[in-house]
């Protein structure tokens, strides 16, 4: 992973003595919170709904054995023992103190981490395939060019104060993994046809979204060489900030600007900027790519067997083990190895928590079995990238004793929430209590197993930090009068074949939500044509009716009892 | 005609360690929403908001405002949920 030069240790250790100095300021009363705020701000420093909250970047979502132990050191110490993992791949501490934020903060910056745009309207922390460099169907390893992004978006002048907040996310492989199609700006790195064979480059893709105006990215460039990346991004970036709207909130994203002008318009007034940049000033030389991509060199294994007689046996005999087996350990690009998936969505826990001893746990197997190695993917899970296929079965008795083996990524219980208004100050409802009460409704593993890879997200509010519009199930907290219900939304997907979810009908109480959702599976279960034939597929093929008639009856259709409501 | 003035209290988190905080009697900030001072009339509240702006002044609280609560049954009772959550001081889970 790349590791700290000396300008950025300087940097980071300057960011902390300043912030340091300006929560003097503050708690002295030489700055009132008007001043303060957006300084607090712009270390990750939100105040919540109980206390105030601290938003940990972790760049791509990577982090080593002892960056994780030192997260663990900081929840312990300085807040309550935990974390709660974020869709940006971050790590949030719920219960900070002002007076406390300094230390954390140098803490951070002895392993190389820091909150820096964590919040405000920079570009924030990219994204990433968690199985970045270890996916058998990578064309190149997108950590390289992310880290490129990190640093060329890293207090960059022009970008600091955007009409609003953005999102960059990036994947190297044939699977989108990192929902790119959500993001402001998408990159997929490609294999290039026709006077382009032979290289790789980018697909660009912009104005995705999620919040009160959901959009699919759409299509920028097919194919940006890569080592124009960045002089392309700031030719974008530069359009945004010129037309971006700053006069409305909820106009501010570049997704409106996209859907305003048109794509059309907008790749003609990049491309427009574009052709001005000199691009040489901006674009990444080669040794430097050279000097970054040395960090993130793959590791020296040699390929083994795949099949592993220890293993085999165990599977047979242990079902829990040949469950997660089955859903959370993946294929590896190298032979005799495998990538881990670490659930952090034990049903009834809080979806995305870990306490500091689990951190410390799984940091331990980092060391012990994983490289050193350690990813954060957006649906709120951990991931050790490379473990050997006979260490396997070692690494799951040790997550079985730190309460980390639940196999079930991908699965109806794998759900992703935002902290609602348990924590949140935006929020209008709670989302973690519905999202145990469901997860325990189908905690039995064999019905969870039987329903197949599914989607459910759950946010709780329009912000959709939840990812609620691009779940196969989605469900949004609303409030309705003062108290707190659930729309339900169907057919959404963050993946190639990214879509927003449809609302279904009216919305339900908290309490109605399990049995609406296990409505909506028992219509799935019945009407597929096949195990093989995902929710998704079902729904797509059989379209909203079924379960529309199932959950709100025949009688009368949504629209009307919609109207009725209202 | 003016409408009915609805029960208040003014609310904070303390400026240090981000604690929910509720203005109580002698001008204290106390932890429980029982305990807060209620206003029953827009004078009453104002004075409240008046002593709460002292004490942004001071550095003592920071995120003032009023809350509706409910008094029927003698202590006040937060009314929306968000506010229920904050006065429970935790989350529900």
């Amino acid at each position: 992973m790349y590791r700290y030069d000396e300008f950025d240790h300087a940097f980071v250790n300057s960011r902390v003595a300043q912030f340091r100095d300006q929560v003097g300021r503050r708690l002295a009363g030489d700055l009132t919170e008007d001043q303060f705020k957006p300084l607090r701000l712009q270390n990750g420093l939100y105040l919540q709904l109980h206390a105030y909250m601290l938003r940990i970047a972790v760049p791509y979502g990577v982090l080593s054995a002892r960056q994780m132990r030192k997260l663990a050191f900081i929840a312990r110490k300085w807040d309550r023992g935990f974390g709660h993992f974020t869709t940006r791949q971050n790590l949030q501490l719920n219960w900070s103190k002002l007076e406390d934020a300094p230390d954390m903060l140098a803490a951070l910056a002895e392993v190389e981490m820091h909150c820096i745009q964590t919040s405000g309207n920079c570009i924030r922390n990219t994204t990433a395939d968690p199985y970045a460099g270890v996916a058998p169907d990578e064309i190149e390893d997108p950590r390289v060019w992310a880290e490129v992004i990190r640093q060329w978006s890293s207090i960059h002048p022009e970008f600091l104060f955007l009409p609003r907040k953005f999102k960059v996310a990036i994947t190297g492989a044939a699977e989108d993994r990192a929902a790119i199609a959500f993001h402001d700006i998408g990159l997929r790195m490609v294999k290039g046809r026709g006077e382009n064979a032979g290289k790789i480059g980018f697909g660009v893709y912009v104005g995705g979204g999620q919040g009160r105006t959901p959009y699919v990215a759409l299509p920028l460039n097919d194919f940006l060489p890569r080592e124009h990346l960045l002089s392309f991004l700031e030719a974008t970036m530069r359009v945004y900030n010129l037309h971006g709207r700053r006069d409305n909130i909820y106009k501010a994203r570049i997704k409106i600007l996209v859907n305003a002008l048109g794509v059309d318009e907008f790749r003609r007034q990049v491309m427009a900027e574009w052709s001005k940049i000199e691009k040489p000033s901006i674009d990444l030389p080669a040794s430097e790519y050279q000097r970054i991509a040395k960090y993130f060199a793959p590791l020296a294994l040699a390929p083994k067997p795949n099949e592993d007689n220890v293993i085999a046996a165990r599977r047979a005999s242990d079902a829990g083990f040949a469950r997660w087996l089955r859903n959370n350990v993946m294929a590896h690009k190298i032979a005799g190895h495998r990538i881990v998936n670490i659930s952090l969505k034990e049903p009834g826990k809080v979806p995305g928590d870990a306490t500091s001893e689990q951190m410390e746990a799984v940091a331990a197997l980092a060391e012990q079995f994983g490289h050193d190695e350690i990813r954060v993917t957006y649906q709120q899970n951990l991931v050790l990238p490379t473990v050997a296929l006979s260490d396997v079965g070692k690494v799951y008795d040790a997550l079985l004793s730190s309460g980390l083996a639940t196999g079930n990524t991908e699965l109806i219980t794998d759900i992703i929430a935002c902290p609602g208004l348990d924590y949140c100050s935006l929020a209008n409802a709670r989302a973690i209590p519905v999202a145990q009460e469901i997860a325990k409704r189908f905690a039995d593993p064999a019905k969870a197993d039987d329903i197949g890879p599914l989607r459910l997200n759950i946010s709780g509010c329009i912000n959709a930090c939840g990812h609620h519009h691009a779940g196969n199930i989605g469900i949004l907290g609303v409030d309705k009068k003062g108290t707190e219900h659930y729309q339900i939304t169907l057919g959404g997907s963050p993946k190639d074949d990214a879509d927003i979810g449809s609302i279904l009908g009216p919305s339900f109480p908290a309490e109605e939500v399990p049995d609406a959702i296990e409505t909506i599976i028992g219509v799935y279960t019945s009407g597929r044509i096949s195990k093989a034939e995902s929710f998704l597929q079902t729904y797509r093929r059989l379209g909203a009716k079924p379960f529309k008639e199932a959950l709100y009856g025949p009688s009368k259709s949504s629209t009307q009892r919609i109207v009725e409501e209202v | 005609m003016a409408s009915a003035f609805s029960p208040q209290v003014v609310t904070a988190n303390r400026l240090r360690v981000g604690d929910v905080v509720y203005l109580a009697a002698n001008d204290d900030w106390v932890p429980e929403l029982t305990d807060a001072s209620v206003a029953t009339d827009a004078a009453q509240l104002s004075a409240l908001e008046a002593i709460a702006a002292k004490a942004v002044a001071s550095q003592q609280v920071v995120g003032v405002y009023a809350i509706d609560v409910d008094v029927s049954a003698g202590s006040p009772k937060a009314l929306s949920v968000k506010e229920r959550i904050r006065a429970a001081r935790g989350p529900t889970v």
